[in-house]
C-alpha cells in the first residue's frame, strides 16, 4: 500500500527528473514558436547610474524569427541584445550544446538551469537560462555575448505564459563609469563625487508590457531605424 | 527718474562699445551652430561613447535646444567681459569725459544718478540676454529643430524632454540676467572710484578671471573658499537643467547674488554720495 503511495505521488514529477536539457528548451521554444508577431505597449523604466532620465513608454513590435524594436518618442537607453535572441538559438537544438546545471527556486517555482553553448558561429557566446518548471519559461537569462558583454534579463510571466510572453522583463546592464573632461562638459565648478571600485557599476531597465496584439501583420518597415 | 533713466539709454546708445556685445554674440553665436552643424553629432557621439559601449541610444540626435544649451554654457564665460564694457564705463567715463561736474549740477541727487546710471545698466544687460535668447536658443530651434536636451556634466548625464525644456531654459536666462546684474553691479563700483573706464572694465574681468580659475581647481582649500565667491553662484543657471531641480542650491544661490548686488551698489551709491569731484 505504502509503495502505490509513494508512485502515485512521485509519477507526476517523474517526467522532470527525466527531462534533458534540450527536451526543457525544445518545450520553451515550442511555446514562444506558437508566436509569429507581437505589438504591445511597453512602459520603460530606467535605473541608471550617473544617468537621470525620466520613465517613458512606446511601443514593442516582434516578428518571428528574430526581429524586434521598441518605438518611442525621444531619448531611450535601451539594451543592446534583442531579448528574444536566445530563442533563435534554441529552436534548433543541433545548432547548440546544453547543461544541466542544477536548480534554483525563483520566487514560488522550482527552475532547472541550463546553460547553453551555441556549436557555430554566433553572437552568443552562452546563455544560461533559469527555466521553470512549471511554465516552461525562462525566468532569468544570463547572456554573454561577444559584442554587449554581460546582460541578466529576469522576466515575470502573468496572462501570455502559454505563449513564454512576459509580462515584465528587468535588464541589469554593466556600466562603464561616465566621464567627460570638465572642459568639454563646461561643468567647471562641478566637484565629481568620488567612487571606489573599478569604474564599473550596473544598470537596471525594466520593460512592462500591456496589451499584447499577437500573429498580427506588422511591416518590416517598423523594424528599420528612421533616416537608414 | 524716468527722464534720467532715458538720457543714460541715449548715453549707452550713442557709445559705438555698446553694440560690440551685441556684434560678438551674433559672431560666436553663428560661428558655433556653423561648427555644430557640421560635426555635432560626432562631438556628441565621442561624449557619451562609454554609455554607447553598453546600451543601444535611441533618439540621441543633435537638436535646437542642445545647441542653445551649448552655446549658453560657453557664452556665460564672455558675458560678464560684454556687460562690464558698458557698465565700467557709466561712472568713469563721465570723470574721464569731464561732464561728471556738469552732470552734478543738476537738480537732482547723486543718489537718483547713480539709480538711472544703474537701471540703464540693467536695461543693456537685459537686451544683452534677450539677443542671446533670440539668437542661441530660438534661432538654434529653427535651424536644428526640437527634441530632448542631453545636459552634459563631468560626471552624469541628465535628459531633459523637449516638452519640459521651455520653463527651464526661460528660468535659465532669469538666473542669467541675475548673474550678470552682479557683475553689472562689481564693475559699477569699481566705476565710481575710477577716473577712466578702462580700469574698471579690466578689474572686473580679472577678479571674474581669478574667481573662476580658483572654482576650476579641485584643491580643498580653494573647495573651503568657493562658497563665497559669486562666479561660484553665477553658474546657477545650470541648475535649472537638473533632474529633481534643486530648488534650494537655486534659491540660496539667487540670494547670495542679490546679496552681492545690494552690497555692491550700497557701496557705490555711499562712495559717490561724499565723492569730491571739484578736483
Amino acid at each position: 500500500m505504502k509503495k502505490a503511495l509513494f508512485f502515485l505521488f512521485f509519477l507526476p514529477f517523474a517526467h522532470l527528473q527525466a527531462q534533458t536539457p534540450n527536451q526543457i528548451l525544445y518545450k520553451s521554444w515550442q511555446q514562444f514558436s506558437r508566436i509569429k508577431s507581437f505589438k504591445s505597449e511597453v512602459n520603460i523604466y530606467f535605473n541608471l547610474p550617473s544617468v537621470s532620465i525620466e520613465d517613458m513608454s512606446g511601443k514593442a513590435f516582434y516578428k518571428a524569427p528574430s526581429k524586434f524594436r521598441i518605438r518611442l518618442k525621444g531619448i531611450a537607453f535601451l539594451p543592446k541584445d534583442n531579448p528574444f535572441n536566445v530563442y533563435t538559438l534554441i529552436r534548433d537544438s543541433t545548432q547548440y550544446a546544453s547543461v544541466l546545471n542544477g536548480s534554483e527556486k525563483i520566487g514560488n517555482e522550482l527552475c532547472k538551469i541550463v546553460s547553453v553553448i551555441p556549436n557555430g558561429e554566433s553572437d552568443i557566446v552562452m546563455a544560461k537560462l533559469w527555466m521553470g518548471t512549471t511554465t516552461n519559461c525562462p525566468l532569468k537569462m544570463q547572456i554573454t555575448s561577444r559584442e554587449n558583454g554581460v546582460i541578466l534579463i529576469e522576466n515575470t510571466y502573468g496572462r501570455f505564459v502559454k505563449n513564454a510572453l512576459p509580462d515584465k522583463m528587468r535588464f541589469t546592464v554593466d556600466m562603464n563609469k561616465f566621464k567627460v573632461p570638465k572642459a568639454l562638459a563646461a561643468d567647471i565648478n562641478n566637484t565629481p563625487k568620488k567612487s571606489a571600485g573599478d569604474g564599473k557599476s550596473k544598470g537596471t531597465i525594466e520593460f512592462v508590457f500591456a496589451n499584447y496584439t499577437l500573429n498580427t501583420v506588422i511591416e518590416d518597415s517598423v523594424f528599420k531605424e528612421e533616416g537608414k | 527718474m524716468l527722464d534720467l533713466i532715458r538720457t543714460e539709454i541715449f548715453k549707452i546708445a550713442a557709445k559705438p562699445r555698446s553694440y560690440i556685445g551685441f556684434a560678438a554674440i551674433f559672431a560666436i553665436v553663428v560661428i558655433i551652430q556653423i561648427a555644430l552643424y557640421a560635426d555635432g553629432q560626432a562631438y556628441l557621439d565621442f561624449l557619451i561613447q562609454s554609455l554607447n559601449q553598453s546600451f543601444e541610444i535611441e533618439g540621441m540626435d543633435f537638436n535646437g535646444n542642445l545647441v542653445g544649451f551649448i552655446i549658453l554654457q560657453t557664452l556665460i564665460i564672455q558675458m560678464p567681459l560684454l556687460v562690464a564694457l558698458v557698465s565700467g564705463d557709466a561712472i568713469s567715463g563721465e570723470i574721464q569725459g569731464g561732464t561728471i561736474r556738469s552732470l552734478l549740477t543738476k537738480p537732482v541727487s547723486r543718489s537718483r544718478i547713480v539709480w538711472a546710471k544703474f537701471i540703464a545698466a540693467e536695461l543693456y544687460t537685459l537686451l544683452l540676454i534677450l539677443w542671446l535668447g533670440i539668437l542661441a536658443w530660438i534661432a538654434s530651434l529653427l535651424f536644428f529643430g526640437p527634441g530632448d536636451l542631453v545636459v552634459l556634466k563631468s560626471d552624469s548625464l541628465v535628459i531633459v524632454r523637449n516638452a519640459d525644456t521651455v520653463w527651464r531654459f526661460l528660468s535659465a536666462f532669469g538666473v542669467a540676467f541675475l548673474s550678470l546684474s552682479v557683475v553689472v553691479a562689481l564693475s559699477f563700483l569699481l566705476s565710481a572710484f575710477a577716473e577712466n573706464s578702462i580700469a574698471p572694465i579690466i578689474i572686473t574681468m580679472s577678479v571674474i578671471l581669478l574667481f573662476t580659475i580658483i572654482g576650476t581647481f579641485d584643491i580643498p582649500v580653494f573647495n573651503q573658499i568657493k562658497p563665497f565667491l559669486f562666479t561660484t553662484h553665477m553658474i546657477v543657471w545650470r541648475n535649472f537643467f537638473d533632474r529633481p531641480l534643486p530648488v534650494e542650491q537655486i534659491a540660496q544661490s539667487a540670494g547670495i547674488m542679490a546679496l552681492h548686488i545690494v552690497v555692491f551698489l550700497s557701496a557705490t551709491l555711499i562712495y559717490f554720495n561724499k565723492k569730491d569731484i571739484t578736483q
